[in-house]
Order: C-alpha cells, then structure tokens, then sequence
C-alpha cells in the first residue's frame, strides 16, 4: 500500500518470488538492512535513494519500472 | 515570495537588528538624562532623586489584596516561564531535539512569555495603583501608566523568538520523517 500522499506503489514482493530471493538474501545483496527494505516493501517508504534503486535493479535484474508502478 | 520560500530568519533578524538599534539609542539618551541630572554636563545643574516608598503598619484587607496582587503575579509567572522551560527542555533531551512534542513544547512556553508577562505586570500595574490610591491623595497616575512604564518589551522579544523557533523545529521534525521514510 502507498503512503497516503502518493500514488505510488512497490512491487518489491512479486520480483522477489519470480527470483526466489528472500527479504533476507536481498538486504545483503544491496547492502540494505532488512528492516528499510521491510519498510519498501510494505510500501511505507516516502522516498529511495538512486543509489538503492540502482543496487535494488542490479540484484533483481530489472528496471526501476518493474519495482516501482504509478496507480492512482 | 511564495511561502515556500518564506523564512523565519529574515523577519527574526531584521526584528533583532531594529531592536539594537532601538535599545543602543536608548542607552545612549539614558546615559546622557543622567549626566545631565548629575550637573556634568555644560549648563545644567544637580537634580533632586526621589524614591517612592509608602508602608503601612495596619492594612485593611483590601489593601492586603492589593499587596499580594503587587508581588504574586510576577513571581507565578516567573514560575511558569521556568516550569515550561524546564518541561521544554526536558522533552528534547530524553526525546530528541526533531522528537514530534518538542515544537509543541516550546510554541507553549512562547505564547505563555508573550502574554503571561504583560498579563502579570498588568496585575501588578493595578494592584500598585489601588494600593498607592488607598495611601496617597493625589497620585500622579493611573494603572495603565504603570503598565505603560513597566510592560515588559523584553517578553515580547523573547516570545515570538520562541515561536520562530519552534516553527523552525517543526520544519525540522518534518525533514526527519522524511529522511526516517527514506530508503
């Protein structure tokens, strides 16, 4: 779920279970810890860093738009 | 200038570079009235100093009123601004200077500094006339004189500071949950 003032949602969930990563595995990939990458996922994140998006897409092989979806 | 940009800072300083210039020339007025009063300087002569200082052995009760109203006002706000201080300062030591109460805090202790001093002089101002009526005949002036001579500008000063700062520190508080929800 997005943050009350955005129209933005985190696709963190769907990408870790197409590449058999958990939450856990993920954190030590990106050099992230657990509980900010909890709090991206669970979509109460206000704002990401390039530089994590950037880890974040290098690990999960994918683009910034398969993380992150605008639907308001 | 659109309210985003808008600062506290700049009426703060402009407010505190008037006031030294105000406060500085009247230093300046006071220093010389006194030379002046004292005969040194050129073409003036000794004045006489007076104090006033009237007591009484056997007050009625409503003098005794009024002598409490001269001294209690001052001392339960003095008391207050402190308590708030404390309460203010207290919360942003155990809490974090950004913690979410202590702009609230210290908005509390602004508005108490901004009102309760001249509220308390004004109790003071009136109390002082009704007594001094009830112990002189024909006194010079009225209670809102007194509080004329004796409102305390320095509150004003210090309580819109406190107010500045605290919209300052909300700001502040705003920045730390973004950078909390950052990631």
């Amino acid at each position: 779920m997005p943050p009350p003032d955005t129209a933005i949602t985190v696709h963190l969930d769907d990408l870790l279970a197409a590449r058999g990563l958990t939450l856990t595995q993920l954190a030590a990939l990106v050099d992230v810890t657990v509980v900010n990458l909890s709090v991206l996922k669970n979509g109460r994140a206000k704002a990401i860093r390039f530089s994590t998006l950037t880890r974040l897409c290098q690990a999960l092989d994918c683009q910034p738009g398969d993380l992150l979806r605008y639907e308001p | 200038m659109t309210r985003q940009d808008w600062t506290p800072l700049r009426p703060l300083t402009g407010l505190a570079r008037g006031a030294t210039w105000v406060i500085g020339a009247g230093a300046l007025i006071v220093v010389i009235a006194n030379l002046s009063a004292m005969g040194w300087l050129p073409g003036t002569g000794t004045s006489p100093v007076c104090v006033e200082r009237v007591c009484t052995t056997d007050p009625t009760t409503a003098q005794s009123i009024a002598g409490l109203g001269h001294q209690v006002p001052q001392a339960l706000f003095g008391l207050g601004a402190l308590a708030l201080l404390v309460r203010f300062l207290r919360t942003a030591w155990q809490e974090g200077p950004y913690a979410d109460t202590v702009p609230g805090r210290l908005s509390t202790l602004g508005w108490f500094v901004l009102a309760g001093a001249p509220a308390a002089e004004l109790l003071h101002a009136v109390s002082r006339t009704a007594l001094r009526d009830s112990l002189l005949h024909g006194t010079p002036a009225g209670w809102f004189t007194e509080w004329r001579a004796g409102f305390p500008w320095w509150s004003l000063a210090a309580g819109i500071t406190a107010l500045t700062f605290a919209h300052i520190l909300t700001i502040g508080v705003r920045m730390r949950e973004d950078l909390e929800g950052t990631v």
